[in-house]
């Protein structure tokens, strides 16, 4: 866009230091609370009092262009937003996400409200760049009711994913088989993004339950892709039990702690079966012919491999299906932490900036972006914001995108 | 007086007009930037630093001039501009 402006040959060679920024004050203490920060960290990051910040917030004073420079980068807000007459309406973020064990609704840390929001704009862009290039916006039709099992559901799942035993028990590494089962569950009509940044403690996944177009969220700091594949499915389960109105939003959840563990014990189960299905792992068991407690961690290893999963969501699947107690599996379990805490400190792969907007954003929403800014309908600038990705990238994006390469480091973002 | 976005730039050099190609284009811009008829914010050049190619962060950088503080006028100017636009 070129402004025709009155002439002005100011130029950039003696910026005052303390330019005040005519931000409107209401903006700023909206987007603080927004962002689920409070006053002191802020003030803090900005090397400011807290009663600056709150006289700033008040309309008091004006912080300078730099300050509010700051403000807008802390808040992951953009520096125009905070000259908008009001702030903007929005619904919280807790009526579009699921109920998530240990989360308290409108009380999310900073981080996961973050990624929220992310995750919520991408799937409302997706919806507008649909709309404006005429695509039509895939209906996501997996219903599913707790009522049915999980063994029900997950080959329910399965089936409609359309991954093959053959296809699966053929993929050479578990990279492939996170980015198979991502390709099944975007064709099936929901978004799948990566998060980083959030701690595996808070969420290991989450998922807007909108409709049309739901999204699923992975936690990108799980290093292990097994588990990824693994939280894919569990959080598809929750989309399909809240499409067959099983489920509702944090917000709107009202069953009480034990009532939603058996839910989330009922996502486990759903997802495992759809990983792996008895009539595929009847064959291995027979051959293995293992006693209940003689599954050792390296045994369950083994098995786990075959099927790209991870070895605990194989004995979660054994003890689904009987072929170990609740005593075996707990004792296989703590044999399991310990192995685990044993292990050294996995190293992070080299992720690439394509490999970063690929992982995170998935490929139908960068397609989108792309064609869209092909089309003109959106600026290189904006598909830049979009992405999160430079310009000069956008050359090998494509050609990603073109190959299909399946690298290993395509998806190895450690979230940092 | 032009007041550039940074997808002016970006179109420019890194879309449709690349300066190795364009050449009379970007002299005819060096000719504006001089009598002072082309300009943006500096936070245009920040925009640029974060998406834009390594050439136009490097010409960007090579053009200081090009880039005015947001003083409170500009400020003021642009709120008005926003207001009249969505008007």
């Amino acid at each position: 866009m070129i402004v025709v402006m009155r002439r002005d040959t100011r130029c950039n060679c003696g910026m005052p230091a303390r330019v005040p920024a005519m931000v409107n004050p209401a903006l700023l203490g909206w987007a603080r609370d927004q962002s689920g920060l409070a006053p002191e960290p802020v003030a803090k990051r900005l090397q400011v009092k807290i009663e600056k910040l709150l006289a700033w917030e008040e309309g008091e004073t004006k912080p300078t262009v730099r300050q509010a420079k700051a403000l807008a980068k802390l808040y992951h807000r953009p520096f125009g937003l905070l000259f908008l007459p009001q702030p903007p309406m929005v619904a919280p973020l807790a009526a579009e996400y699921r109920r998530l064990p240990g989360v308290q609704p409108g009380a999310e840390s900073p981080e996961l409200r973050l990624a929220l929001r992310v995750m919520s704009q991408r799937r409302e862009l997706a919806l507008e760049l649909m709309e404006e290039l005429g695509s039509t916006v895939p209906i996501f039709q997996l219903s599913a009711h707790v009522a049915s099992g999980p063994e029900a559901v997950g080959l329910q799942l399965r089936e409609a994913l359309g991954v093959s035993d053959e296809e699966q028990l053929g993929w050479s590494d578990s990279w492939k088989a996170l980015r198979r089962w991502r390709a099944a569950v975007e064709s099936v009509g929901a978004l799948v993004f990566q998060f980083p940044k959030v701690s595996l403690s808070q969420v290991r996944g989450l998922s807007l339950l909108d409709s049309p177009l739901p999204a699923i969220g992975i936690n990108s700091k799980e290093m292990a892709p097994g588990a990824r594949v693994f939280t894919l499915l569990h959080e598809l389960v929750h989309i399909a039990l809240a499409n067959g109105k099983d489920e509702r939003s944090a917000l709107h959840e009202k069953r009480d702690d034990a009532a939603w563990a058996e839910v989330e014990r009922f996502a486990e189960e759903a997802a495992s079966a759809a990983l792996i299905p008895s009539t595929l792992l009847k064959p291995f068991l027979d051959h293995l012919n293992v006693e209940p407690h003689q599954w050792s961690v390296e045994l369950m290893r083994s098995l786990a491999g075959k099927f790209r999963v991870t070895p605990l969501a194989m004995a979660t699947r054994l003890r689904a299906v009987g072929e170990m107690s609740w005593n075996h599996y707990r004792q296989w379990k703590s044999r399991w932490n310990e192995f685990v805490a044993l292990l050294p400190a996995s190293t992070k792969g080299f992720a690439t900036p394509v490999d970063k907007t690929l992982s995170r954003g998935g490929r139908p929403f960068t397609r989108l972006v792309l064609e869209a800014m092909d089309a003109n309908r959106i600026t290189s600038v904006q598909a830049c914001q979009y992405l999160d990705l430079r310009f000069n990238h956008f050359d090998a994006l494509r050609a990603e995108l073109r190959l299909g390469s399946t690298r290993a480091t395509a998806l190895a973002d450690s979230g940092e | 007086m032009y007041s550039l976005d940074t997808n002016v730039f970006m179109d420019w050099q890194s879309r449709f007009y690349p300066l190795d190609l364009f050449i009379q284009l970007g002299n005819d811009i060096e000719a504006l930037i001089l009598r002072g008829e082309w300009r943006a914010v500096d936070l245009v050049r920040e925009e640029i630093d974060a998406v834009g190619t390594p050439g136009l962060r490097a010409w960007a950088h090579a053009h200081p001039i090009v880039f005015v503080p947001l003083s409170p006028e500009i400020q003021v100017e642009a709120a008005a501009l926003r207001r009249r636009i969505r008007s």
